[in-house]
Parts: structure tokens; sequence; C-alpha cells
């Protein structure tokens, strides 16, 4: 009896496991297919500074403010593998470190920026007419003034910090996200569905969170993905500027900067190792933001 | 307020340094953008992989990467232009004002590139160009009348909202280059917090913004005799 049981089993499991095997390689070509091979690349890229981002403070060879004043400038040795900064920091440690603010602020601007533009959009699309006029209105203003200078006014107003540049930032791209989720929304507004959710006596904040907000949802990820690239570029020009994080603080911008001032000194690692980051980074994402949006356009 | 001196002064002596950073910059990238973008669309093949990757690279890399990357290669490294500063009028200016204008030209010629190849690619596919293919028209005809003539409305209007976003990018690369243009004045001025000069400088921003958006739009009017002033459409 107990054999028989233990045999059945083992032989669900077999099954199961055979099912899940025949399972996995259909799910790994079926995201190939929706990323195409240069997608696939970008994430592999965008994963190795994540997780190396993500992990920093365990994998980092050394503490990134700690100053070595011995190898300062030096270039990769067997200690620094990418050579230390001007005041003897460890590079590697400090990009690791410097990703973590690189990636986590441009995800905030986003984040921020498209929970609000959808918002509006959602009640511009469902309320049409006069309050479709005003929020229209208010995003084309928003629309006549550059995202970095949002930014700019923010730090002018409370002094440059990151939070400050973050939150400026963040309602620069408002429009950007609120004008697109708008017109796919009004699309989605006019299909039967949503009539009949009307018709059953759903209400119209129910029916645009949950009814149109999913049907909108891959539209409102490829633009948000989209806009991160330019959000990254933005917030490190930021830095850049010395407007955005204060040293001594690890940033890709701000490495570039001091990186900047080192190479005419004649150590240009810094600088190259900073700006290549930043360049792999937005690359990555842009990449993975074309397939997506490309596969939100298939759909419709 | 900082300087002593009027706004209006501070800021007169500066624009100057700024259209012109701006002015070239679109130069280049109606030139290079559009010219890649018709070759990577008009002979397709290897050319098309070609553009394509530089212009999804170019619009990766921040204006102030490319800045620091062309000071060391052509000022530090091969000495060919300044380091720095805008220049004393002239020809001399224009010299100063080269590789600033690179910079800050790339990432926008890369899109100019992109938008460029993607209308002409759809224009190809219209009826109206079979039709005038099977006709047996020859090709340089009907590239020029049938394809870039309808092409020219998406890139006119990408090319003016560029023009925009440059300046922005101008606060960006003036910095890298020190140049004493309006950007640079901003920054130093949002950095002493010296209102008067914050608000100024933005203010001029955000109006060449819309004025440059409603030049677009009229000249819409001009490539495209359908598109009327005020039309609902």
């Amino acid at each position: 009896m107990t054999a028989s049981g233990t045999a059945a089993a083992a032989d669900t499991t077999a099954i199961a496991l055979r099912r899940a095997a025949a399972q996995d390689p259909g799910r790994l070509t079926l995201l190939s297919r929706k990323l195409g091979v240069s997608g696939l690349i970008a994430s592999a890229v965008l994963a190795v500074f994540v997780l190396s981002a993500a992990l920093a403070p365990w994998i980092a060879p050394y503490d990134p403010d700690f100053p070595d004043l011995l190898s300062a400038l030096s270039g990769p040795t067997s200690q620094h593998l990418l050579g230390a900064d001007a005041l003897g920091r460890d590079l590697l440690s400090r990009l690791m470190y410097g990703a973590r603010i690189t990636l986590l602020g441009p995800t905030l601007v986003i984040l921020i920026a498209t929970v609000v533009g959808t918002l509006l959009a959602l009640v511009a699309a469902w309320n049409r007419g006069r309050v479709d006029t005003v929020i229209s209105w208010v995003l084309d203003v928003l629309f006549a003034v550059p995202g970095i200078v949002f930014a700019l006014i923010a730090v002018a107003i409370f002094g440059p910090n990151l939070p400050t540049v973050v939150v400026g930032l963040s309602i620069g791209y408002i429009p950007y996200v609120a004008r697109v989720v708008r017109g796919a929304a009004l699309r989605e507004r006019g299909m039967p569905y949503v009539q009949a959710a009307w018709l059953q006596g759903q209400s119209g904040i129910g029916i645009s969170l949950k009814q149109i907000l999913p049907n909108v949802q891959p539209i409102v990820v490829a633009q948000a993905v989209s806009s991160l690239g330019f959000a990254v570029i933005d917030l490190a020009a930021v830095s850049f500027l010395g407007l955005g994080v204060q040293p001594p603080t690890a940033d890709l911008g701000l490495m570039v900067k001091s990186g900047f001032d080192s190479m005419l000194r004649g150590q240009a690692l810094e600088a190259v190792a900073a700006g290549l980051a930043i360049v792999l980074v937005v690359w990555s994402i842009t990449v993975i933001g074309d397939r997506l949006a490309s596969n939100a356009r298939s759909i419709r | 307020m900082v300087y002593r001196q009027p706004v209006a002064d501070l800021i007169g002596g500066r624009i100057g340094t700024t259209v012109a950073l701006i002015a070239l910059a679109t130069i280049i990238i109606a030139v290079v953008g559009i010219g890649l973008g018709l070759v990577a669309s008009l002979k397709g093949g290897w050319a098309d992989q070609v553009v394509t990757t530089i212009a999804t690279l170019g619009l990766a890399t921040p204006a102030f990467v490319i800045g620091v990357a062309l000071i060391s290669v052509f000022a530090v490294g091969l000495g060919w232009f300044p380091t720095n500063g805008s220049g004393s009028g002239g020809l001399d200016t224009l010299f100063h004002l080269t590789l600033p204008a690179i910079a800050l030209a790339v990432a926008s010629a890369a899109y100019q590139a992109r938008i460029t190849r993607a209308s002409v690619l759809e224009e190809e596919g219209r009826e109206h160009v079979q039709t005038a293919v099977a006709r047996g028209l020859r090709s340089g005809i009907v590239v020029r009348r049938h394809i870039l003539r309808n092409a020219l409305i998406p890139i006119t209007t990408v090319l003016g909202l560029t023009v925009a976003t440059l300046i922005a990018g101008a606060v960006v690369v003036e910095n890298v280059f020190a140049l004493d243009g309006l950007g640079s004045l901003l920054v130093r001025a949002i950095l002493q917090r010296d209102f008067a000069v914050v608000q100024a400088v933005i203010l001029i921003l955000v109006v060449a913004f819309v004025v440059i958006n409603a030049i677009v739009d009229f000249l819409y009017t001009i490539i495209d005799p359908r598109i009327k002033l005020g039309s609902k459409q």
C-alpha cells in the first residue's frame, strides 16, 4: 500500500517535473521573442548593474568613502581593480555605490510621474468635457518647460539635494506620461465593454481603475520605461552640475565631474568608467523600452 | 544682486553665446541627423544597420559625457581645440564653440536620424509612392517629390522640438566647456541663491521654448498647405 503510494507520488512528481521542463524553455523562448536578441543583451547588462548596485554593501571590495591616499589617481592595480580617484577612494566600489543612486533616483522620478500622470489621464478620459479641457491645458503648460528646468527651479528654491531634484524632475515627466495614457484611455472609453460595465452599475472610478487601467497598462509600462532612460540622463546631468547629490556621496554623474578634473591631471579612468556606466545603463533601458513600446503597439 | 549689476546687462552680455551655440548645434543636427536618416532609409542593408546602431548609442549618451570625451580627445589629447571659453568674436568664437556644439548635438542628431529614417520608410510604403514607381518615374523624382515632400512634416516637427530641448541641454554643455552663456549664469545663480537672475534666465528659457514651438506650428502651413492655422485637425 505504502509502496504503491510512494510510487504514485514519485510518478506525479516526475510528470510535474517533465511538465515544468517542457514549460520552462517555452517561457524562455516567449521571453526572447518578446525582447529580441538586443533586448536580451540589454536585460543582461541592466541586470548586472542592478545586482551590483543592490549588493554593493556585500560585494564591493572597499568602503566607497575610504581614502587610501597613497593610491590616489593610481591606474588599475591588484588592490584597486579599476584604480582609485583623486582622494584614493576605490573606483570599483564607488561605481557600485554610485549605481544605486543613479538607478534609484530616476526610478523614483518615473514612479511619481507615472502614478500622477496616469491618474490625471484617467480622470480626463473618464470625465471628458470641461475636466479634460482643464487637465489638458495644465499638461500643455507643463510641456512648455523642459523637465530639467523644473529640477533647477526646485533646487533654486529648496537648495541642492537629491529629494528636491527627484520631485522637481518628476513634475517635468508628468505630461509625457499623461498625454500618451490619455489618448489610449480615451480610445478604451468608447469601447462596448466600458458601456457594459457602466450599465452593470459600476462607478466611474471602478471602471477606470479595474477595466480601463488594465487595458492601457502595456502602454503605461512602455512609456514609463522609455522615459526612465531620459530620467537617468537628466538626473546624472543635474548631479554633474553639482546641483543634485552632494559629495562625498558616490554618484555616477558626480564621478564624471570629479573624473573630468582628474582627467585634466592625466588620469582619465574615473571619467571613462563612470561615463561608460551611464551610457550602458541608459542604452539597455532604451532598448528594453523600445521593445516594450512596439509590443504594446502590436497588441492594439 | 550678487553681481551688483542690472540683470538685463548680465543676460545681454551672455545671450549671444547661448544663441550661437544652439544655432551651431541645430545646423549640425539638421545636416548630420537628417543626412544619416536618409542614408539609412534609402540605402538600407548594412548602412541602415550601422546608422541605427550609432543612433541608439548616441541617444543613450548624455551631452556632458560626450563633452568630457571630446575635451579629453581633441583638446587635451590632440590639442586641436581649446578646452574652455567662448573666444573673442567672429571665427574665433565659431572655433571655440565647435566642440560644445557637437556635444550638444549628438543625442538630438541621433533622434533626428531615427525619426527621418522611420518617416521615409513609412512614406515609401504608401500607395501613391507605389503608383509613382509603377508609372516608371525615375527614382530621384519619386524620392524628392513623393517621399521627401510628405516625410518632411514629421522631420520638421521633431527638428523644431529638438531645438527647443537644446535650450535645456545648453545649460549643461555650457558648464562642461566653461562657456560664458545663460546656462552657466543660471547654475551659478542657483548655487549663490541669486533669485533675481534665476527668475530672469528661466523666464527667457521658457519664452524661447514657447516661441520656437509656435514657429514650428507656423512652418507647417508652409510645408503642408492642407494644414491651416486654427483648424481643428
